[in-house]
């Protein structure tokens, strides 16, 4: 690709960007929320039509109308955004337009969920590929997206932030298939924010920053610091600055517990479990994919209403949980799935940003623009989002930046329980660190923070105390010195005989 | 980080270019449509001797389709609210209907109420109706087509049997206001004069249709409740996150579908001063009309964002081509078919996908 440049309204989001990936090489594609990434990848893949440059393919010039022309002309692609059919099965999903069918254009439904199945495999998961999508959590849904992309056959593989919501198992099979296309001589282009991965599996470095080219690196050649300092347009002695310290031991022991659930369960989902969350600190859940990290968060919030148990907030029994109920009691959530239960797309950044606190700055339910503007500018600065201006809809950001502003939504609305699902999913590494900074200074201000993250580390590195979670149970609770990667995956292997110190 | 992150205090005042272009388009089609109108009436002629303008005759034809676009107007104000939240609301028509006739058979009563209390009356008949509608699809989640198409059949069905009510009326027949005999009653006079009269030179209507566009603006863009219905048409699960009780915000928008349904159906009695279930609710098509009206003014079935000024538009656009078409003496089936060729025109102006095509196909050309 030479020369590509991209404007939106208001946003010139690539300016003569060069670029170029090799058969058989791993080219990663790095840059800050905003950078750029995604548009450049959308252009190769046909989602956006391009404007000015030019695209060669194989030594002839290239200009794909659409994805599926970009498709047939061998460009496969994973988007940012998970775009499957949410009702359809995973079979379905994987096989979409390649279906096999019999003499009389009929689809061969066998046929077609064994070849799922055994795309699925491949990626080393297994299970029920007749099962709808939206059944399953949004990991697997990234998997399934991956499969359908990796099975099809193609000259180039673009994958925009595949890995985001995988742990290291998932990531280790992913990336074995990977280099297996690789070795055929398949090009791969590859975006995330995960530094270690880079160095996994890279063999070639684009830096973007600010919509304009950095450089393209050997990755060898390039070490981590540099990489960042790229990124951000620093030098690495700032860099090294970014990388936060373990959280303080536990400052908080004797402080009574804000939330405690009692038996709290649903059928299904997680089995009954208890849990209290003190002010001042962050409770870290650990636990693999499937875990019921996610299921039980979200019966704090009401998200999903509990069969069993009971929650009380500062003593008092809470009945009915409802999303309405827990944010009147100052609990706030940041959900797993910004796209379908985070974010307003049609709505501005102001105006999601303000949505949850309408009861505090709109008294008689009357607006003020004044006010909802400036609470919008304090947290575009503050988290450092990357949009023209605080009236853009929101569907029009960076992935990266629309996770940003779910996180002013609730720090905004300032919590006493803010529980964060993946809060780092899909920010870059100064806005990751920024965000540990924050949850670190909120609980120091008194917040409790209820903390998923499925990269293990950064829960160790955060928490005060970490409940484990295995197989939709709570398997023990760790604090001081036992939160420790090492300590967690023995836990988590051993099923939990370990460490029960509830 | 970037450079052009200067975040703007601009409120919705400030329009950048594609804001603007949305907002102009359903205006710039009503003048279009209203010239069409003028030449076709002969109010415009270009002859030898340049043109000439009949202006007194065009501003009163204007003013007739201004006081006949009054009822769809009313509706398209929430009708608009309600396409925001993602759902319609088929039944307008059948409330209106109702309504309209309810008042007539209140007033023909041998002792007939105050007429504040029969016009209060109607329009909790329209709140009733519009929770109703709003119940099926906020609390029992019947799809929005669907819950209102029951109302739209079972409402004029009841307009219909209405008139029965009063001793010796048959089903379905006209209800008549008897204005001019001198013994009947002033009430039917003042209820008439309510919505034909005129103040200060203007129809007492426009300054209905007024208020209702001003305390409509006011609710959409003054109080949360705007906010509120946009970020349900647009994501509901989140919104609920967000602590917005959808439910309500549903309820709510489809009872003010039905009080504006029930205003616009006082309006359509008070104008012929009789009521007929019959022509109120079926041949004048007044729910497709203000559905079109909307879409044409550029909102969009998808929920989310709406526009009040382009449904405002939309329905005068509506009204002014059944005009035309009505007074060139064409046959009403002209009149359908007008109206969707226009609708199709002006979407297909607005859908993005579509003048990218446009677009493309000039570059290519001049490339
Ligand atoms: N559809 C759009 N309309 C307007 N602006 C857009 C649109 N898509 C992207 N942008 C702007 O273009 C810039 C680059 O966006 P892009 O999605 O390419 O970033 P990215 O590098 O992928 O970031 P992230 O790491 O957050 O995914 C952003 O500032 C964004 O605001
Ligand atoms: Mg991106």
């Amino acid at each position: 690709m030479k020369s590509i440049s991209k404007t939106f309204p208001g946003v010139r989001a690539l300016s003569n960007v060069d670029f170029c990936v090799k058969p058989g090489e791993v080219h990663s594609v790095m840059g800050e929320n905003g950078a750029g990434k995604s548009t450049l990848l959308k252009i190769l893949t046909g989602v956006y039509s391009l404007e000015t440059g030019k695209i060669v393919l194989d030594g002839k010039p290239f200009k794909p109308t659409s994805p599926v022309d970009a498709q047939a002309k061998g460009i496969s692609a994973i988007h940012q955004e998970v775009s499957l059919l949410p009702y359809q099965s995973v079979a379905e999903n994987i096989m979409i337009g390649r279906q096999p069918k019999n003499f009389f254009g009929a689809i061969r439904w066998g046929e077609l969920n064994r070849l799922a199945n055994i795309a699925m495999q491949r990626l080393g998961l297994n299970i029920d590929v007749t099962r709808s999508i939206s059944d399953y959590p949004v990991a697997i849904r990234q998997m399934v997206s991956i499969a359908r992309a990796v099975d099809m056959k193609c000259k180039i593989l673009v994958m925009d932030e595949p890995t985001s919501s995988l742990d290291e198992g998932e990531v280790k099979e992913l990336f074995a298939v990977v280099r297996n296309l690789r070795d055929e001589g398949v090009g791969i282009v590859f975006v995330t924010h995960f530094l270690d991965q880079v160095y996994q599996i890279t063999d070639r470095i684009t830096v973007l920053r600010n919509g304009e080219l950095v450089g393209m690196f050997e990755a060898a050649q390039l070490p981590k610091l540099g990489l960042v300092g790229h990124m951000l347009g620093k030098n690495p002695d700032e860099v090294q600055a970014l990388f936060v310290q373990k959280a303080e031991s536990a400052h908080v022991e004797g402080s009574k517990p804000f939330v405690e659930a009692r038996g709290l369960g649903r059928v299904g989902a997680v089995k009954p479990f208890d849990l209290e969350i003190r002010s001042g600190e962050v409770l870290g859940l650990a636990g693999l994919l499937g875990s019921g990290r996610t299921e039980a968060a979200r019966l704090f919030f009401g998200a999903d209403k509990p069969t069993s148990g009971t929650i009380a907030v500062d003593g008092k029994n809470l009945g009915r949980l409802s999303p309405k109920v827990a944010i009147d009691n100052g609990i706030g959530f940041s959900p797993e799935d910004r796209r379908t239960e985070g974010i307003i797309p049609d709505l501005s950044v102001r105006e999601n940003i303000c949505l949850a606190i309408h009861k505090k700055i709109s008294p008689g339910g009357f607006i003020s623009l004044k006010k909802q503007v400036e609470i919008a500018e304090k947290y575009v600065k503050a988290l450092n989002i990357s949009t023209p201006s605080i009236e853009q809809p929101v569907k029009n950001l960076s992935g990266g930046n629309q996770q940003k502003v779910i996180l002013a939504r609730w720090l905004a609305s300032q919590p006493k329980l803010l529980i964060l699902d993946e809060p780092t999913r899909g920010i870059d590494v100064g806005a990751k660190s920024e965000v540990e900074t924050a949850m670190k200074d909120l609980s120091k201000d008194g917040m409790a923070i209820l903390f998923i993250s499925s990269e293990l580390e950064e829960v160790v590195r955060s928490s005060h105390r970490v409940a484990v979670m295995k197989d939709r149970a709570k398997i023990a609770e760790l604090s001081g010195d036992q939160i420790d990667e090492q300590v967690i995956m023995s836990v988590i292997a051993g099923g939990g005989q370990h460490a029960q110190t509830n | 980080m970037r450079k052009q992150t200067k975040p703007t205090a601009a409120p919705r005042l400030f329009l950048h270019k594609e804001g603007l272009y949305k907002a102009l388009l359903p205006f710039v089609a009503l003048l279009v449509v209203i010239l069409i109108c003028a030449f076709s009436m002969h109010f415009i002629v270009i002859n030898s001797k340049g043109i000439s303008v009949k202006w007194a005759a065009l501003l009163d034809t204007l003013l007739v389709i201004g006081r006949q676009a009054t009822p769809v107007i009313l509706m398209a104000m929430a009708m608009t609210l309600v396409i925001a939240t993602k759902g319609i609301d088929l039944s307008v028509g059948a409330v209106a209907a109702i309504s309209g006739v309810t008042s007539a058979v209140l007033l023909l009563a041998p002792k007939p109420l105050p007429l504040p209390a029969i016009i209060m009356f109607c329009l909790g008949i329209g709140v009733l109706a519009g929770i109703w509608n709003g119940i099926l699809v906020a609390y029992l989640r019947i799809q929005p087509f669907i819950a209102t198409l029951i109302l739209m059949v079972a409402g004029r069905g009841i307009a219909q049997l209405l008139p029965t009510c009063k001793p010796g009326e048959t089903e379905g027949a006209i209800l008549t206001l008897p204005l001019n005999n001198p013994h009947s009653n002033p009430i039917f006079g003042q209820f008439c004069e309510l919505g034909n009269g005129a103040f200060l030179g203007l129809p007492n209507r426009f300054y209905l249709v007024a208020l209702v566009c001003a305390v409509t603006w006011f609710i959409a863009r003054k109080t949360v409740w705007g906010t509120y219905i946009e970020a349900v048409g647009s994501n509901e699960t989140a919104s609920k996150y967000c602590g917005v009780n959808s439910s309500m915000v549903k309820v709510f928008v489809y009872a003010f579908s039905g009080v504006c349904a029930a205003l616009a159906g006082l309006l359509l009695t008070a104008q012929v001063a009789s009521a007929d279930a019959n022509t109120m609710a079926l041949r004048d098509h007044n729910e497709l009309d203000v559905i079109l009206g909307v879409i044409v003014g550029g909102t969009a079935f998808s929920g989310g964002k709406f526009s009040l000024f382009g449904s405002l538009m939309g329905a005068l656009i509506m009204r002014t081509l059944i005009f035309t078409v009505q007074a060139a003496g064409l046959n009403w089936g002209y009149a359908l078919a007008m109206r969707a060729i226009t609708v199709v025109i002006v979407c297909l102006i607005q859908s993005p996908a579509f003048r990218a095509s446009v677009a493309n196909i000039f570059t290519r050309r001049s490339a």
